[in-house]
């Protein structure tokens, strides 16, 4: 493994290492708390009230509380991902042995950028990143004990943490990547990766179905393998939901289908269609398994994660247990071998199919139980009126308030459990989606952006030709409808902006957007048809599963890299300033809901990535605003003043209400303080038109972005222009930003 | 009169050392032309400046700049059995592809001109043969080969390789980067003469960067510096014309008028540098037949392999070192038998220094650059 | 590709491609230059000339103009050093 002459930030940073990098950025974006409850109960003298200033007995506060949970989860979150990398590579490791090549191809020569950068080494073979999982195990357990009773006493420095705890889970996600995609030989940096059928509408039903759900593809990959090997794919459907999806996706394209993503579970098991479900770790219903075993389907937990409450049959020969489950009513098991589970579920498949669906349909009569309690809107976690649809069906025969809410429904079933009257609410929910049955295409995931591309498109990025970077992530928890991401992802590819995705987002993207009609004539509906998957202006990429949203971070971290010529090793003040103030991208995640999506965000954000959520991220417990007290400013590296200005990024974490908003917030995000003049204007004409399309009048910050004459674009009219130039309005210089007092130029 | 007069170097050179403050952190100017370079170097202005006074080049040289992938269709053209005509400096210029000279001693039909007009009148005089100009330089040659695609009785068998570069988008990106901390420019004169000085305006207005268009003998230069070193001492940022003898402010309409007749803006690669937007030229639509690339078909793409591995083209390009911290620099890269581009042109940086070495200039760089 | 070069133009006349075209003479060497760049332009003017055409009449009183401050540097420098000479008078820095 390569090591390389440091930078001036420490290599492998402790939990307190970057501090004051942390609070450079912290005392700009200053964290705004939500807290979720006003009462304490995390130690035995709890639950203690704590609103009002009160303190509790051990000094807590209500913000010290809400700090504190906020980095316990992205704690939790990061410990996700860092188990999962581990099963990953200490599995790959077991398979193809410790010394494999981590190689890339020649156009991807910078493998590791986000490990280059925080632990300052180039890992060149399977066993180089062991030590990087070590490294992030331990900064986790000193981060999780700042979090204990007593620990940590500072709002800021649980930020510091919690922001630490993001680094580490942007580590995991890209050994993890890194990992599958050399071993497995994942496609690199193509475009052409093949479209793989995506939905319910897609699945053969009509023969055996094997489901494997979760994070860790390993024995989705060994059915693949096995069915490829013994000619068997004919006979079986092997399919896959959430990330496992994905990572199988890019190794056997088209031979996997995909069913959807974390919203689709229940629905998907529901329908019966499944006779085998493979399950492994993370994001899985925790009533899976009751769900499946009462369809009559088989379920295999995998993972030490999620036993399941399940015999531990690990030893068993494969063949001789699944006579032994086929056998029975209720047939599930724990196998912790990826191998064995996978002879497993193969075996159990070729015996033919044993799954029913149930409550998948429902009709009017099915509504005549309800009394109208209001138990299922109160259980709904977007409290969708769902009651007066459901009477309203039962005592007028009427659709269309189901119709009104079947698409923002999330599937959960929480409605179904809430109802005393077993009213199968959520299948009525779904018997009023009108929509042909589902069937999409999505494209395979395409893993890192090249070196060349980076390069190439570097400079249009810089300029502001490409307006923005906009990553659509994390989980599938709308607000407002399965549509949401794919409507605005097409906005955004439409205007030029390069569309990146990742995880189950990446599945809702092959979904047309509402509204959009079917497409022009020539012009496919669905965006992985019509964008191209370049890392380039209008260009709309599936980069793979959630692991692989490290290559949109290893992107900003590689133009910075690519222009600043300079090692990434130590250098990580260095690389989030210069992709704060000059690196137009932004991070949505716009149905977050889970640890994991906190800390994947706090990562970004102390790499100088602002992330916007929907509106249920404050209930990750704080935002990160614009400090509206501070006159901004940035120092001028070429003279070494302070300059004022805008915010920009506008923040590093927050919410919109509406994709409306969600959308013109987008546009702002990108603008940054080193926005060339042609930048500027360009990413100004989108801001404004999408504010004028989508709320009805221009931002009313605008004036505030233009920093001379030259900023205001090219097409707008005098008396635009005049305004904007009018009033108080006065110049500032655009500067060589940087918050760094050392990158000043020194004399 | 003379600008290369002794006493009169004498004058702008004491009065910069007076201009400059002592103990200060220095001044670093950039200019982004070769014969820029050409001047300093040849006359030694390095080692005439006071102390702390630093001056690099930026990408001024379209030769060096000038994409592999791009001479690659100049050599292929030649492997059809097309002339290729062009200016000199491109001969040598070695890529993956070879280069125009190789293709020459294989047979291929490459001629050398000094003008596009020369070009024209070859495919007069040959209507049995294709001829291609390849068209390199920035808007100081782009005008001419305009004229030439829009005079009369042009004949039907000529055509351009067009891999025109215009200069404000570069010293744009070379700002949106950032982290080279140029204090000021010198603004390219003969490209002025064409662009007008205004074409620098937005960068006193909006970057509060100082510009001083300059000319091309040593006090011309020096007079240029000094402007710049009185701008920064007085906190100020303003375009200002030292060559305005030549260089009118709105530029040169006719000239302007003809690039904008005949040729589109479009992105383009710079080699070692990337793709940059609104950077280079190519025919327009209706004059498709006159654009070598549609009427034989050729396309080729960039890509990684740019610059030969260990060459530091791309650093000295963009003003971020000196020619000697190149390793390859005098010794396995020389003029004779060049390794990159920069050392291939009479406007490359690297060229220039070898030409002109001396020990003061190893001393210049050793001190300065980062 | 920068390269551009002074000579005076002697003659001027429409050539055969129809292009105005003169005769300027670079130090004696006389060559073709288009003209079409500078409608104005007259014979006894000097002009840059580049890859054959000539792309900027060469205006003495602006050159003058150059020289002459290029010239009150030098006398700047002279009044300095005067200056200096006499102890209680101040040096202004030079404009």
């Amino acid at each position: 493994m390569h090591a390389e002459p440091r930078g001036p930030t420490t290599l492998r940073p402790g939990i307190a290492d970057l501090r004051s990098w942390d609070h450079l950025l912290l005392g700009r974006y200053r964290p705004v708390y939500h807290p979720v409850t006003t009462s304490c109960a995390w130690c035995a003298l709890g639950p203690c009230e704590l609103s009002r200033g009160r303190r509790g007995p051990c000094g807590q506060t209500l913000m010290l509380l809400a700090a504190r949970e906020a980095l316990m989860l992205a704690v939790n979150g990061a410990c996700a991902h860092a188990a999962h990398a581990r099963d990953v590579v200490e599995h790959l490791i077991k398979t193809f042995g410790e010394g494999l090549l981590l190689d890339l191809g020649p156009w991807v020569q910078i493998r590791a950028p986000i490990i280059q950068l925080v632990v300052g080494r180039r890992p060149g073979r399977l066993q180089d990143l062991l030590p990087v999982l070590d490294y992030v195990d331990t900064q986790l357990v000193r981060l999780a004990a700042a979090g204990h009773f007593g620990g940590e006493s500072d709002a800021l420095d649980l930020e510091s943490k919690t922001l630490h705890a993001g680094t580490m889970d942007l580590l995991a996600l890209e050994a993890a990547d890194l990992a599958q995609t050399a071993a497995y030989q994942f496609p690199v940096a193509v475009a052409d990766t093949p479209l793989v059928p995506l939905g319910l509408g897609e699945v053969d039903a009509s023969k055996p179905v094997i489901l494997c759900i979760g994070h860790h593809s390993a024995v989705g990959h060994r059915i693949a393998e096995l069915l490829e090997a013994r000619a068997l794919s004919p006979q079986v459907e092997l399919v896959g939901l959430c990330c496992t999806a994905h990572d199988m996706a890019r190794g056997h394209g088209a031979a996997v289908k995909i069913v959807g993503n974390q919203r689709d579970q229940l629905s998907f098991i529901r329908a019966g269609v499944a006779d085998v479900v493979v399950a492994d770790q993370q994001c899985i219903r925790l009533d899976l398994r009751e769900e499946a075993l009462t369809t009559g389907a088989c379920f295999i937990a995998t993972s030490e994660e999620a036993c399941a409450g399940l015999p531990d049959e690990t030893a068993a020969d494969p063949e001789a247990l699944a006579c032994d489950l086929a056998a029975r009513a209720l047939a599930g098991v724990f196998v912790a071998d990826p191998d064995r589970a996978a002879e497993l579920a193969l075996a159990l498949a070729l015996r033919g199919k044993r799954a029913r669906p149930r409550q998948v349909t429902a009709d009017e009569d099915d509504a005549i139980n309800c009394t109208r309690c209001f138990a299922c809107d109160q259980s709904c976690p977007l409290q969708l009126p769902l009651t007066e649809a459901v009477w309203s069906l039962a005592s007028e025969g009427r659709w269309d308030l189901l119709g009104g809410v079947t698409d923002r429904c999330l599937r959960c079933g929480s409605c179904d459990a809430a109802c005393r009257l077993e009213v199968p609410v959520m299948a009525l929910v779904q018997a009023a989606d009108r929509r042909p049955a589902q069937r999409s295409l999505v494209r395979a995931g395409r893993g890192p952006i090249s070196d060349f591309e980076i390069k190439s498109t570097g400079p249009a990025i810089v300029l502001g030709d490409i307006p923005g970077i906009v990553a659509f992530l994390a989980c599938p928890d709308y607000p407002d409808g399965r549509g949401a991401v794919a409507w605005m992802a097409r906005a955004l590819a439409e205007r030029g902006y390069i569309v990146l995705t990742a995880g189950c987002a990446a599945m809702d993207l092959a979904w047309c957007a509402e509204g959009s009609g079917a497409g022009e004539e020539d012009t496919p509906a669905n965006p992985y048809q019509r964008y191209p998957a370049v890392f380039d202006q209008g260009g709309l990429l599936n980069l793979g599963s959630c692991v692989s949203a490290s290559h949109a971070i290893g992107a900003a971290i590689k133009v910075a890299s690519i222009f600043l010529h300079r090692r990434l090793a130590g250098n990580f003040a260095g690389i989030a300033d210069y992709i704060l103030n000059r690196i137009g991208m932004v991070g949505v995640l716009w149905g977050g809901v889970t640890p994991k999506a906190l800390a994947a965000s706090a990562g970004a954000n102390r790499l100088g990535i602002p992330v916007l959520f929907g509106p249920q991220g404050e209930r990750f417990r704080r935002t990160l605003e614009a400090a509206p007290d501070l006159a901004w400013w940035v120092l001028d590296a070429r003279t070494g003043r302070q300059l004022g200005g805008t915010p920009a990024p506008a923040s590093l974490c927050t919410t919109a209400a509406s994709r409306e908003e969600a959308l013109v917030q987008i546009a702002r995000l990108c603008l940054r303080p080193n926005d060339t003049t042609m930048g500027r204007q360009v990413k100004l004409e989108h801001y404004a038109g999408l504010s004028r399309e989508l709320l009805g009048h221009p931002p009313d910050d605008l004036a505030r972005w233009i920093r001379s004459a030259y900023d205001v674009p090219e097409g707008w009219s005098e008396a635009e222009r005049a305004r904007l130039l009018g009033g108080g309005w006065a110049p500032v210089p655009i500067p060589d930003p940087t918050l760094l007092a050392e990158l000043v130029r020194a004399g | 009169m003379s600008f290369r007069d002794p006493l009169l170097v004498q004058n702008v050179v004491g009065a910069l050392g007076t201009a400059l403050p002592r103990g200060g952190r220095g001044y670093k100017i950039m200019h982004v032309c070769g014969s820029h370079e050409h001047t300093i170097s040849r006359w030694g202005l390095r080692s005439l400046l006071p102390q702390g006074l630093e001056v690099i080049a930026g990408p001024g040289c379209p030769v060096c700049v000038c994409p592999a992938h791009e001479v690659g269709e100049a050599i292929e053209l030649v492997r059809r059995g097309v002339t290729v005509a062009t200016f000199g400096d491109m001969l040598n210029l070695p890529t993956r592809f070879g280069s125009l000279a190789q293709a020459k001693a294989e047979g291929g039909d490459v001629r050398l001109i000094y003008s596009p007009m020369d070009a024209a009148r070859l495919a007069q005089r040959n209507p049995d043969r294709e001829v291609v100009l390849f068209a390199v330089g920035f808007e100081t040659t782009a005008a001419p080969v305009a004229a030439v695609l829009g005079a009369g009785e042009l004949p039907d068998n000529f055509s351009l390789l067009v891999s025109h570069r215009l200069t404000p988008p570069a010293m744009e990106l070379l700002l949106g980067i950032g982290d080279i901390h140029i204090d000021g420019f010198i603004a390219p004169g003969h490209v002025s003469t064409i662009t007008g000085s205004d074409a620098w305006r937005r960068f006193p207005e909006a970057y509060a960067m100082p510009v001083v268009v300059a000319g091309f003998e040593p006090e011309d230069i020096l007079l240029a510096m000094l402007l710049l070193v009185r701008q920064l001492n007085r906190g100020e940022a303003k375009l200002e014309n030292e060559y305005a003898r030549v260089v009118p402010d709105a530029g040169n309409r006719p000239a302007l008028a003809a690039i904008e007749e005949v040729f589109e803006v479009t992105p383009a690669w710079w080699r070692g540098i990337g793709r940059i937007p609104r950077s280079g030229l190519r025919p327009r639509r209706e004059l498709a037949h006159r654009d070598a690339r549609e009427r034989f078909g050729i396309r080729f793409e960039a890509d990684l392999s740019d610059l030969p591995p260990g060459c530091s083209c791309h650093l000295v390009m963009l003003g971020k070192a000196y020619p000697p911290a190149c390793p390859l620099y005098g010794k396995k890269c020389t003029p004779s038998s060049p390794y990159g581009p920069c050392m291939v042109s009479q406007e490359g940086t690297c060229f220039i220094w070898f030409t002109y070495e001396s020990d003061e200039l190893s001393a210049t760089a050793a001190g300065g650059a980062k | 590709m920068c390269l551009g070069v002074p000579g005076e133009v002697l003659s001027i006349e429409t050539g055969a491609n129809g292009l105005p075209m003169g005769k300027v003479s670079f130090g004696g060497m006389r060559k073709d230059v288009v003209l079409a760049y500078l409608p104005e332009v007259e014979v006894g003017d000097y002009v840059l000339v580049h890859v054959g055409f000539a792309i900027s009449r060469i205006d003495p009183e602006e050159a003058e103009r150059t020289m002459a401050l290029l010239q009150e540097l030098g006398d700047l420098a002279l009044l300095e050093r005067d200056l200096k000479a006499v102890q209680h008078l101040e040096v202004d820095d030079a404009r």
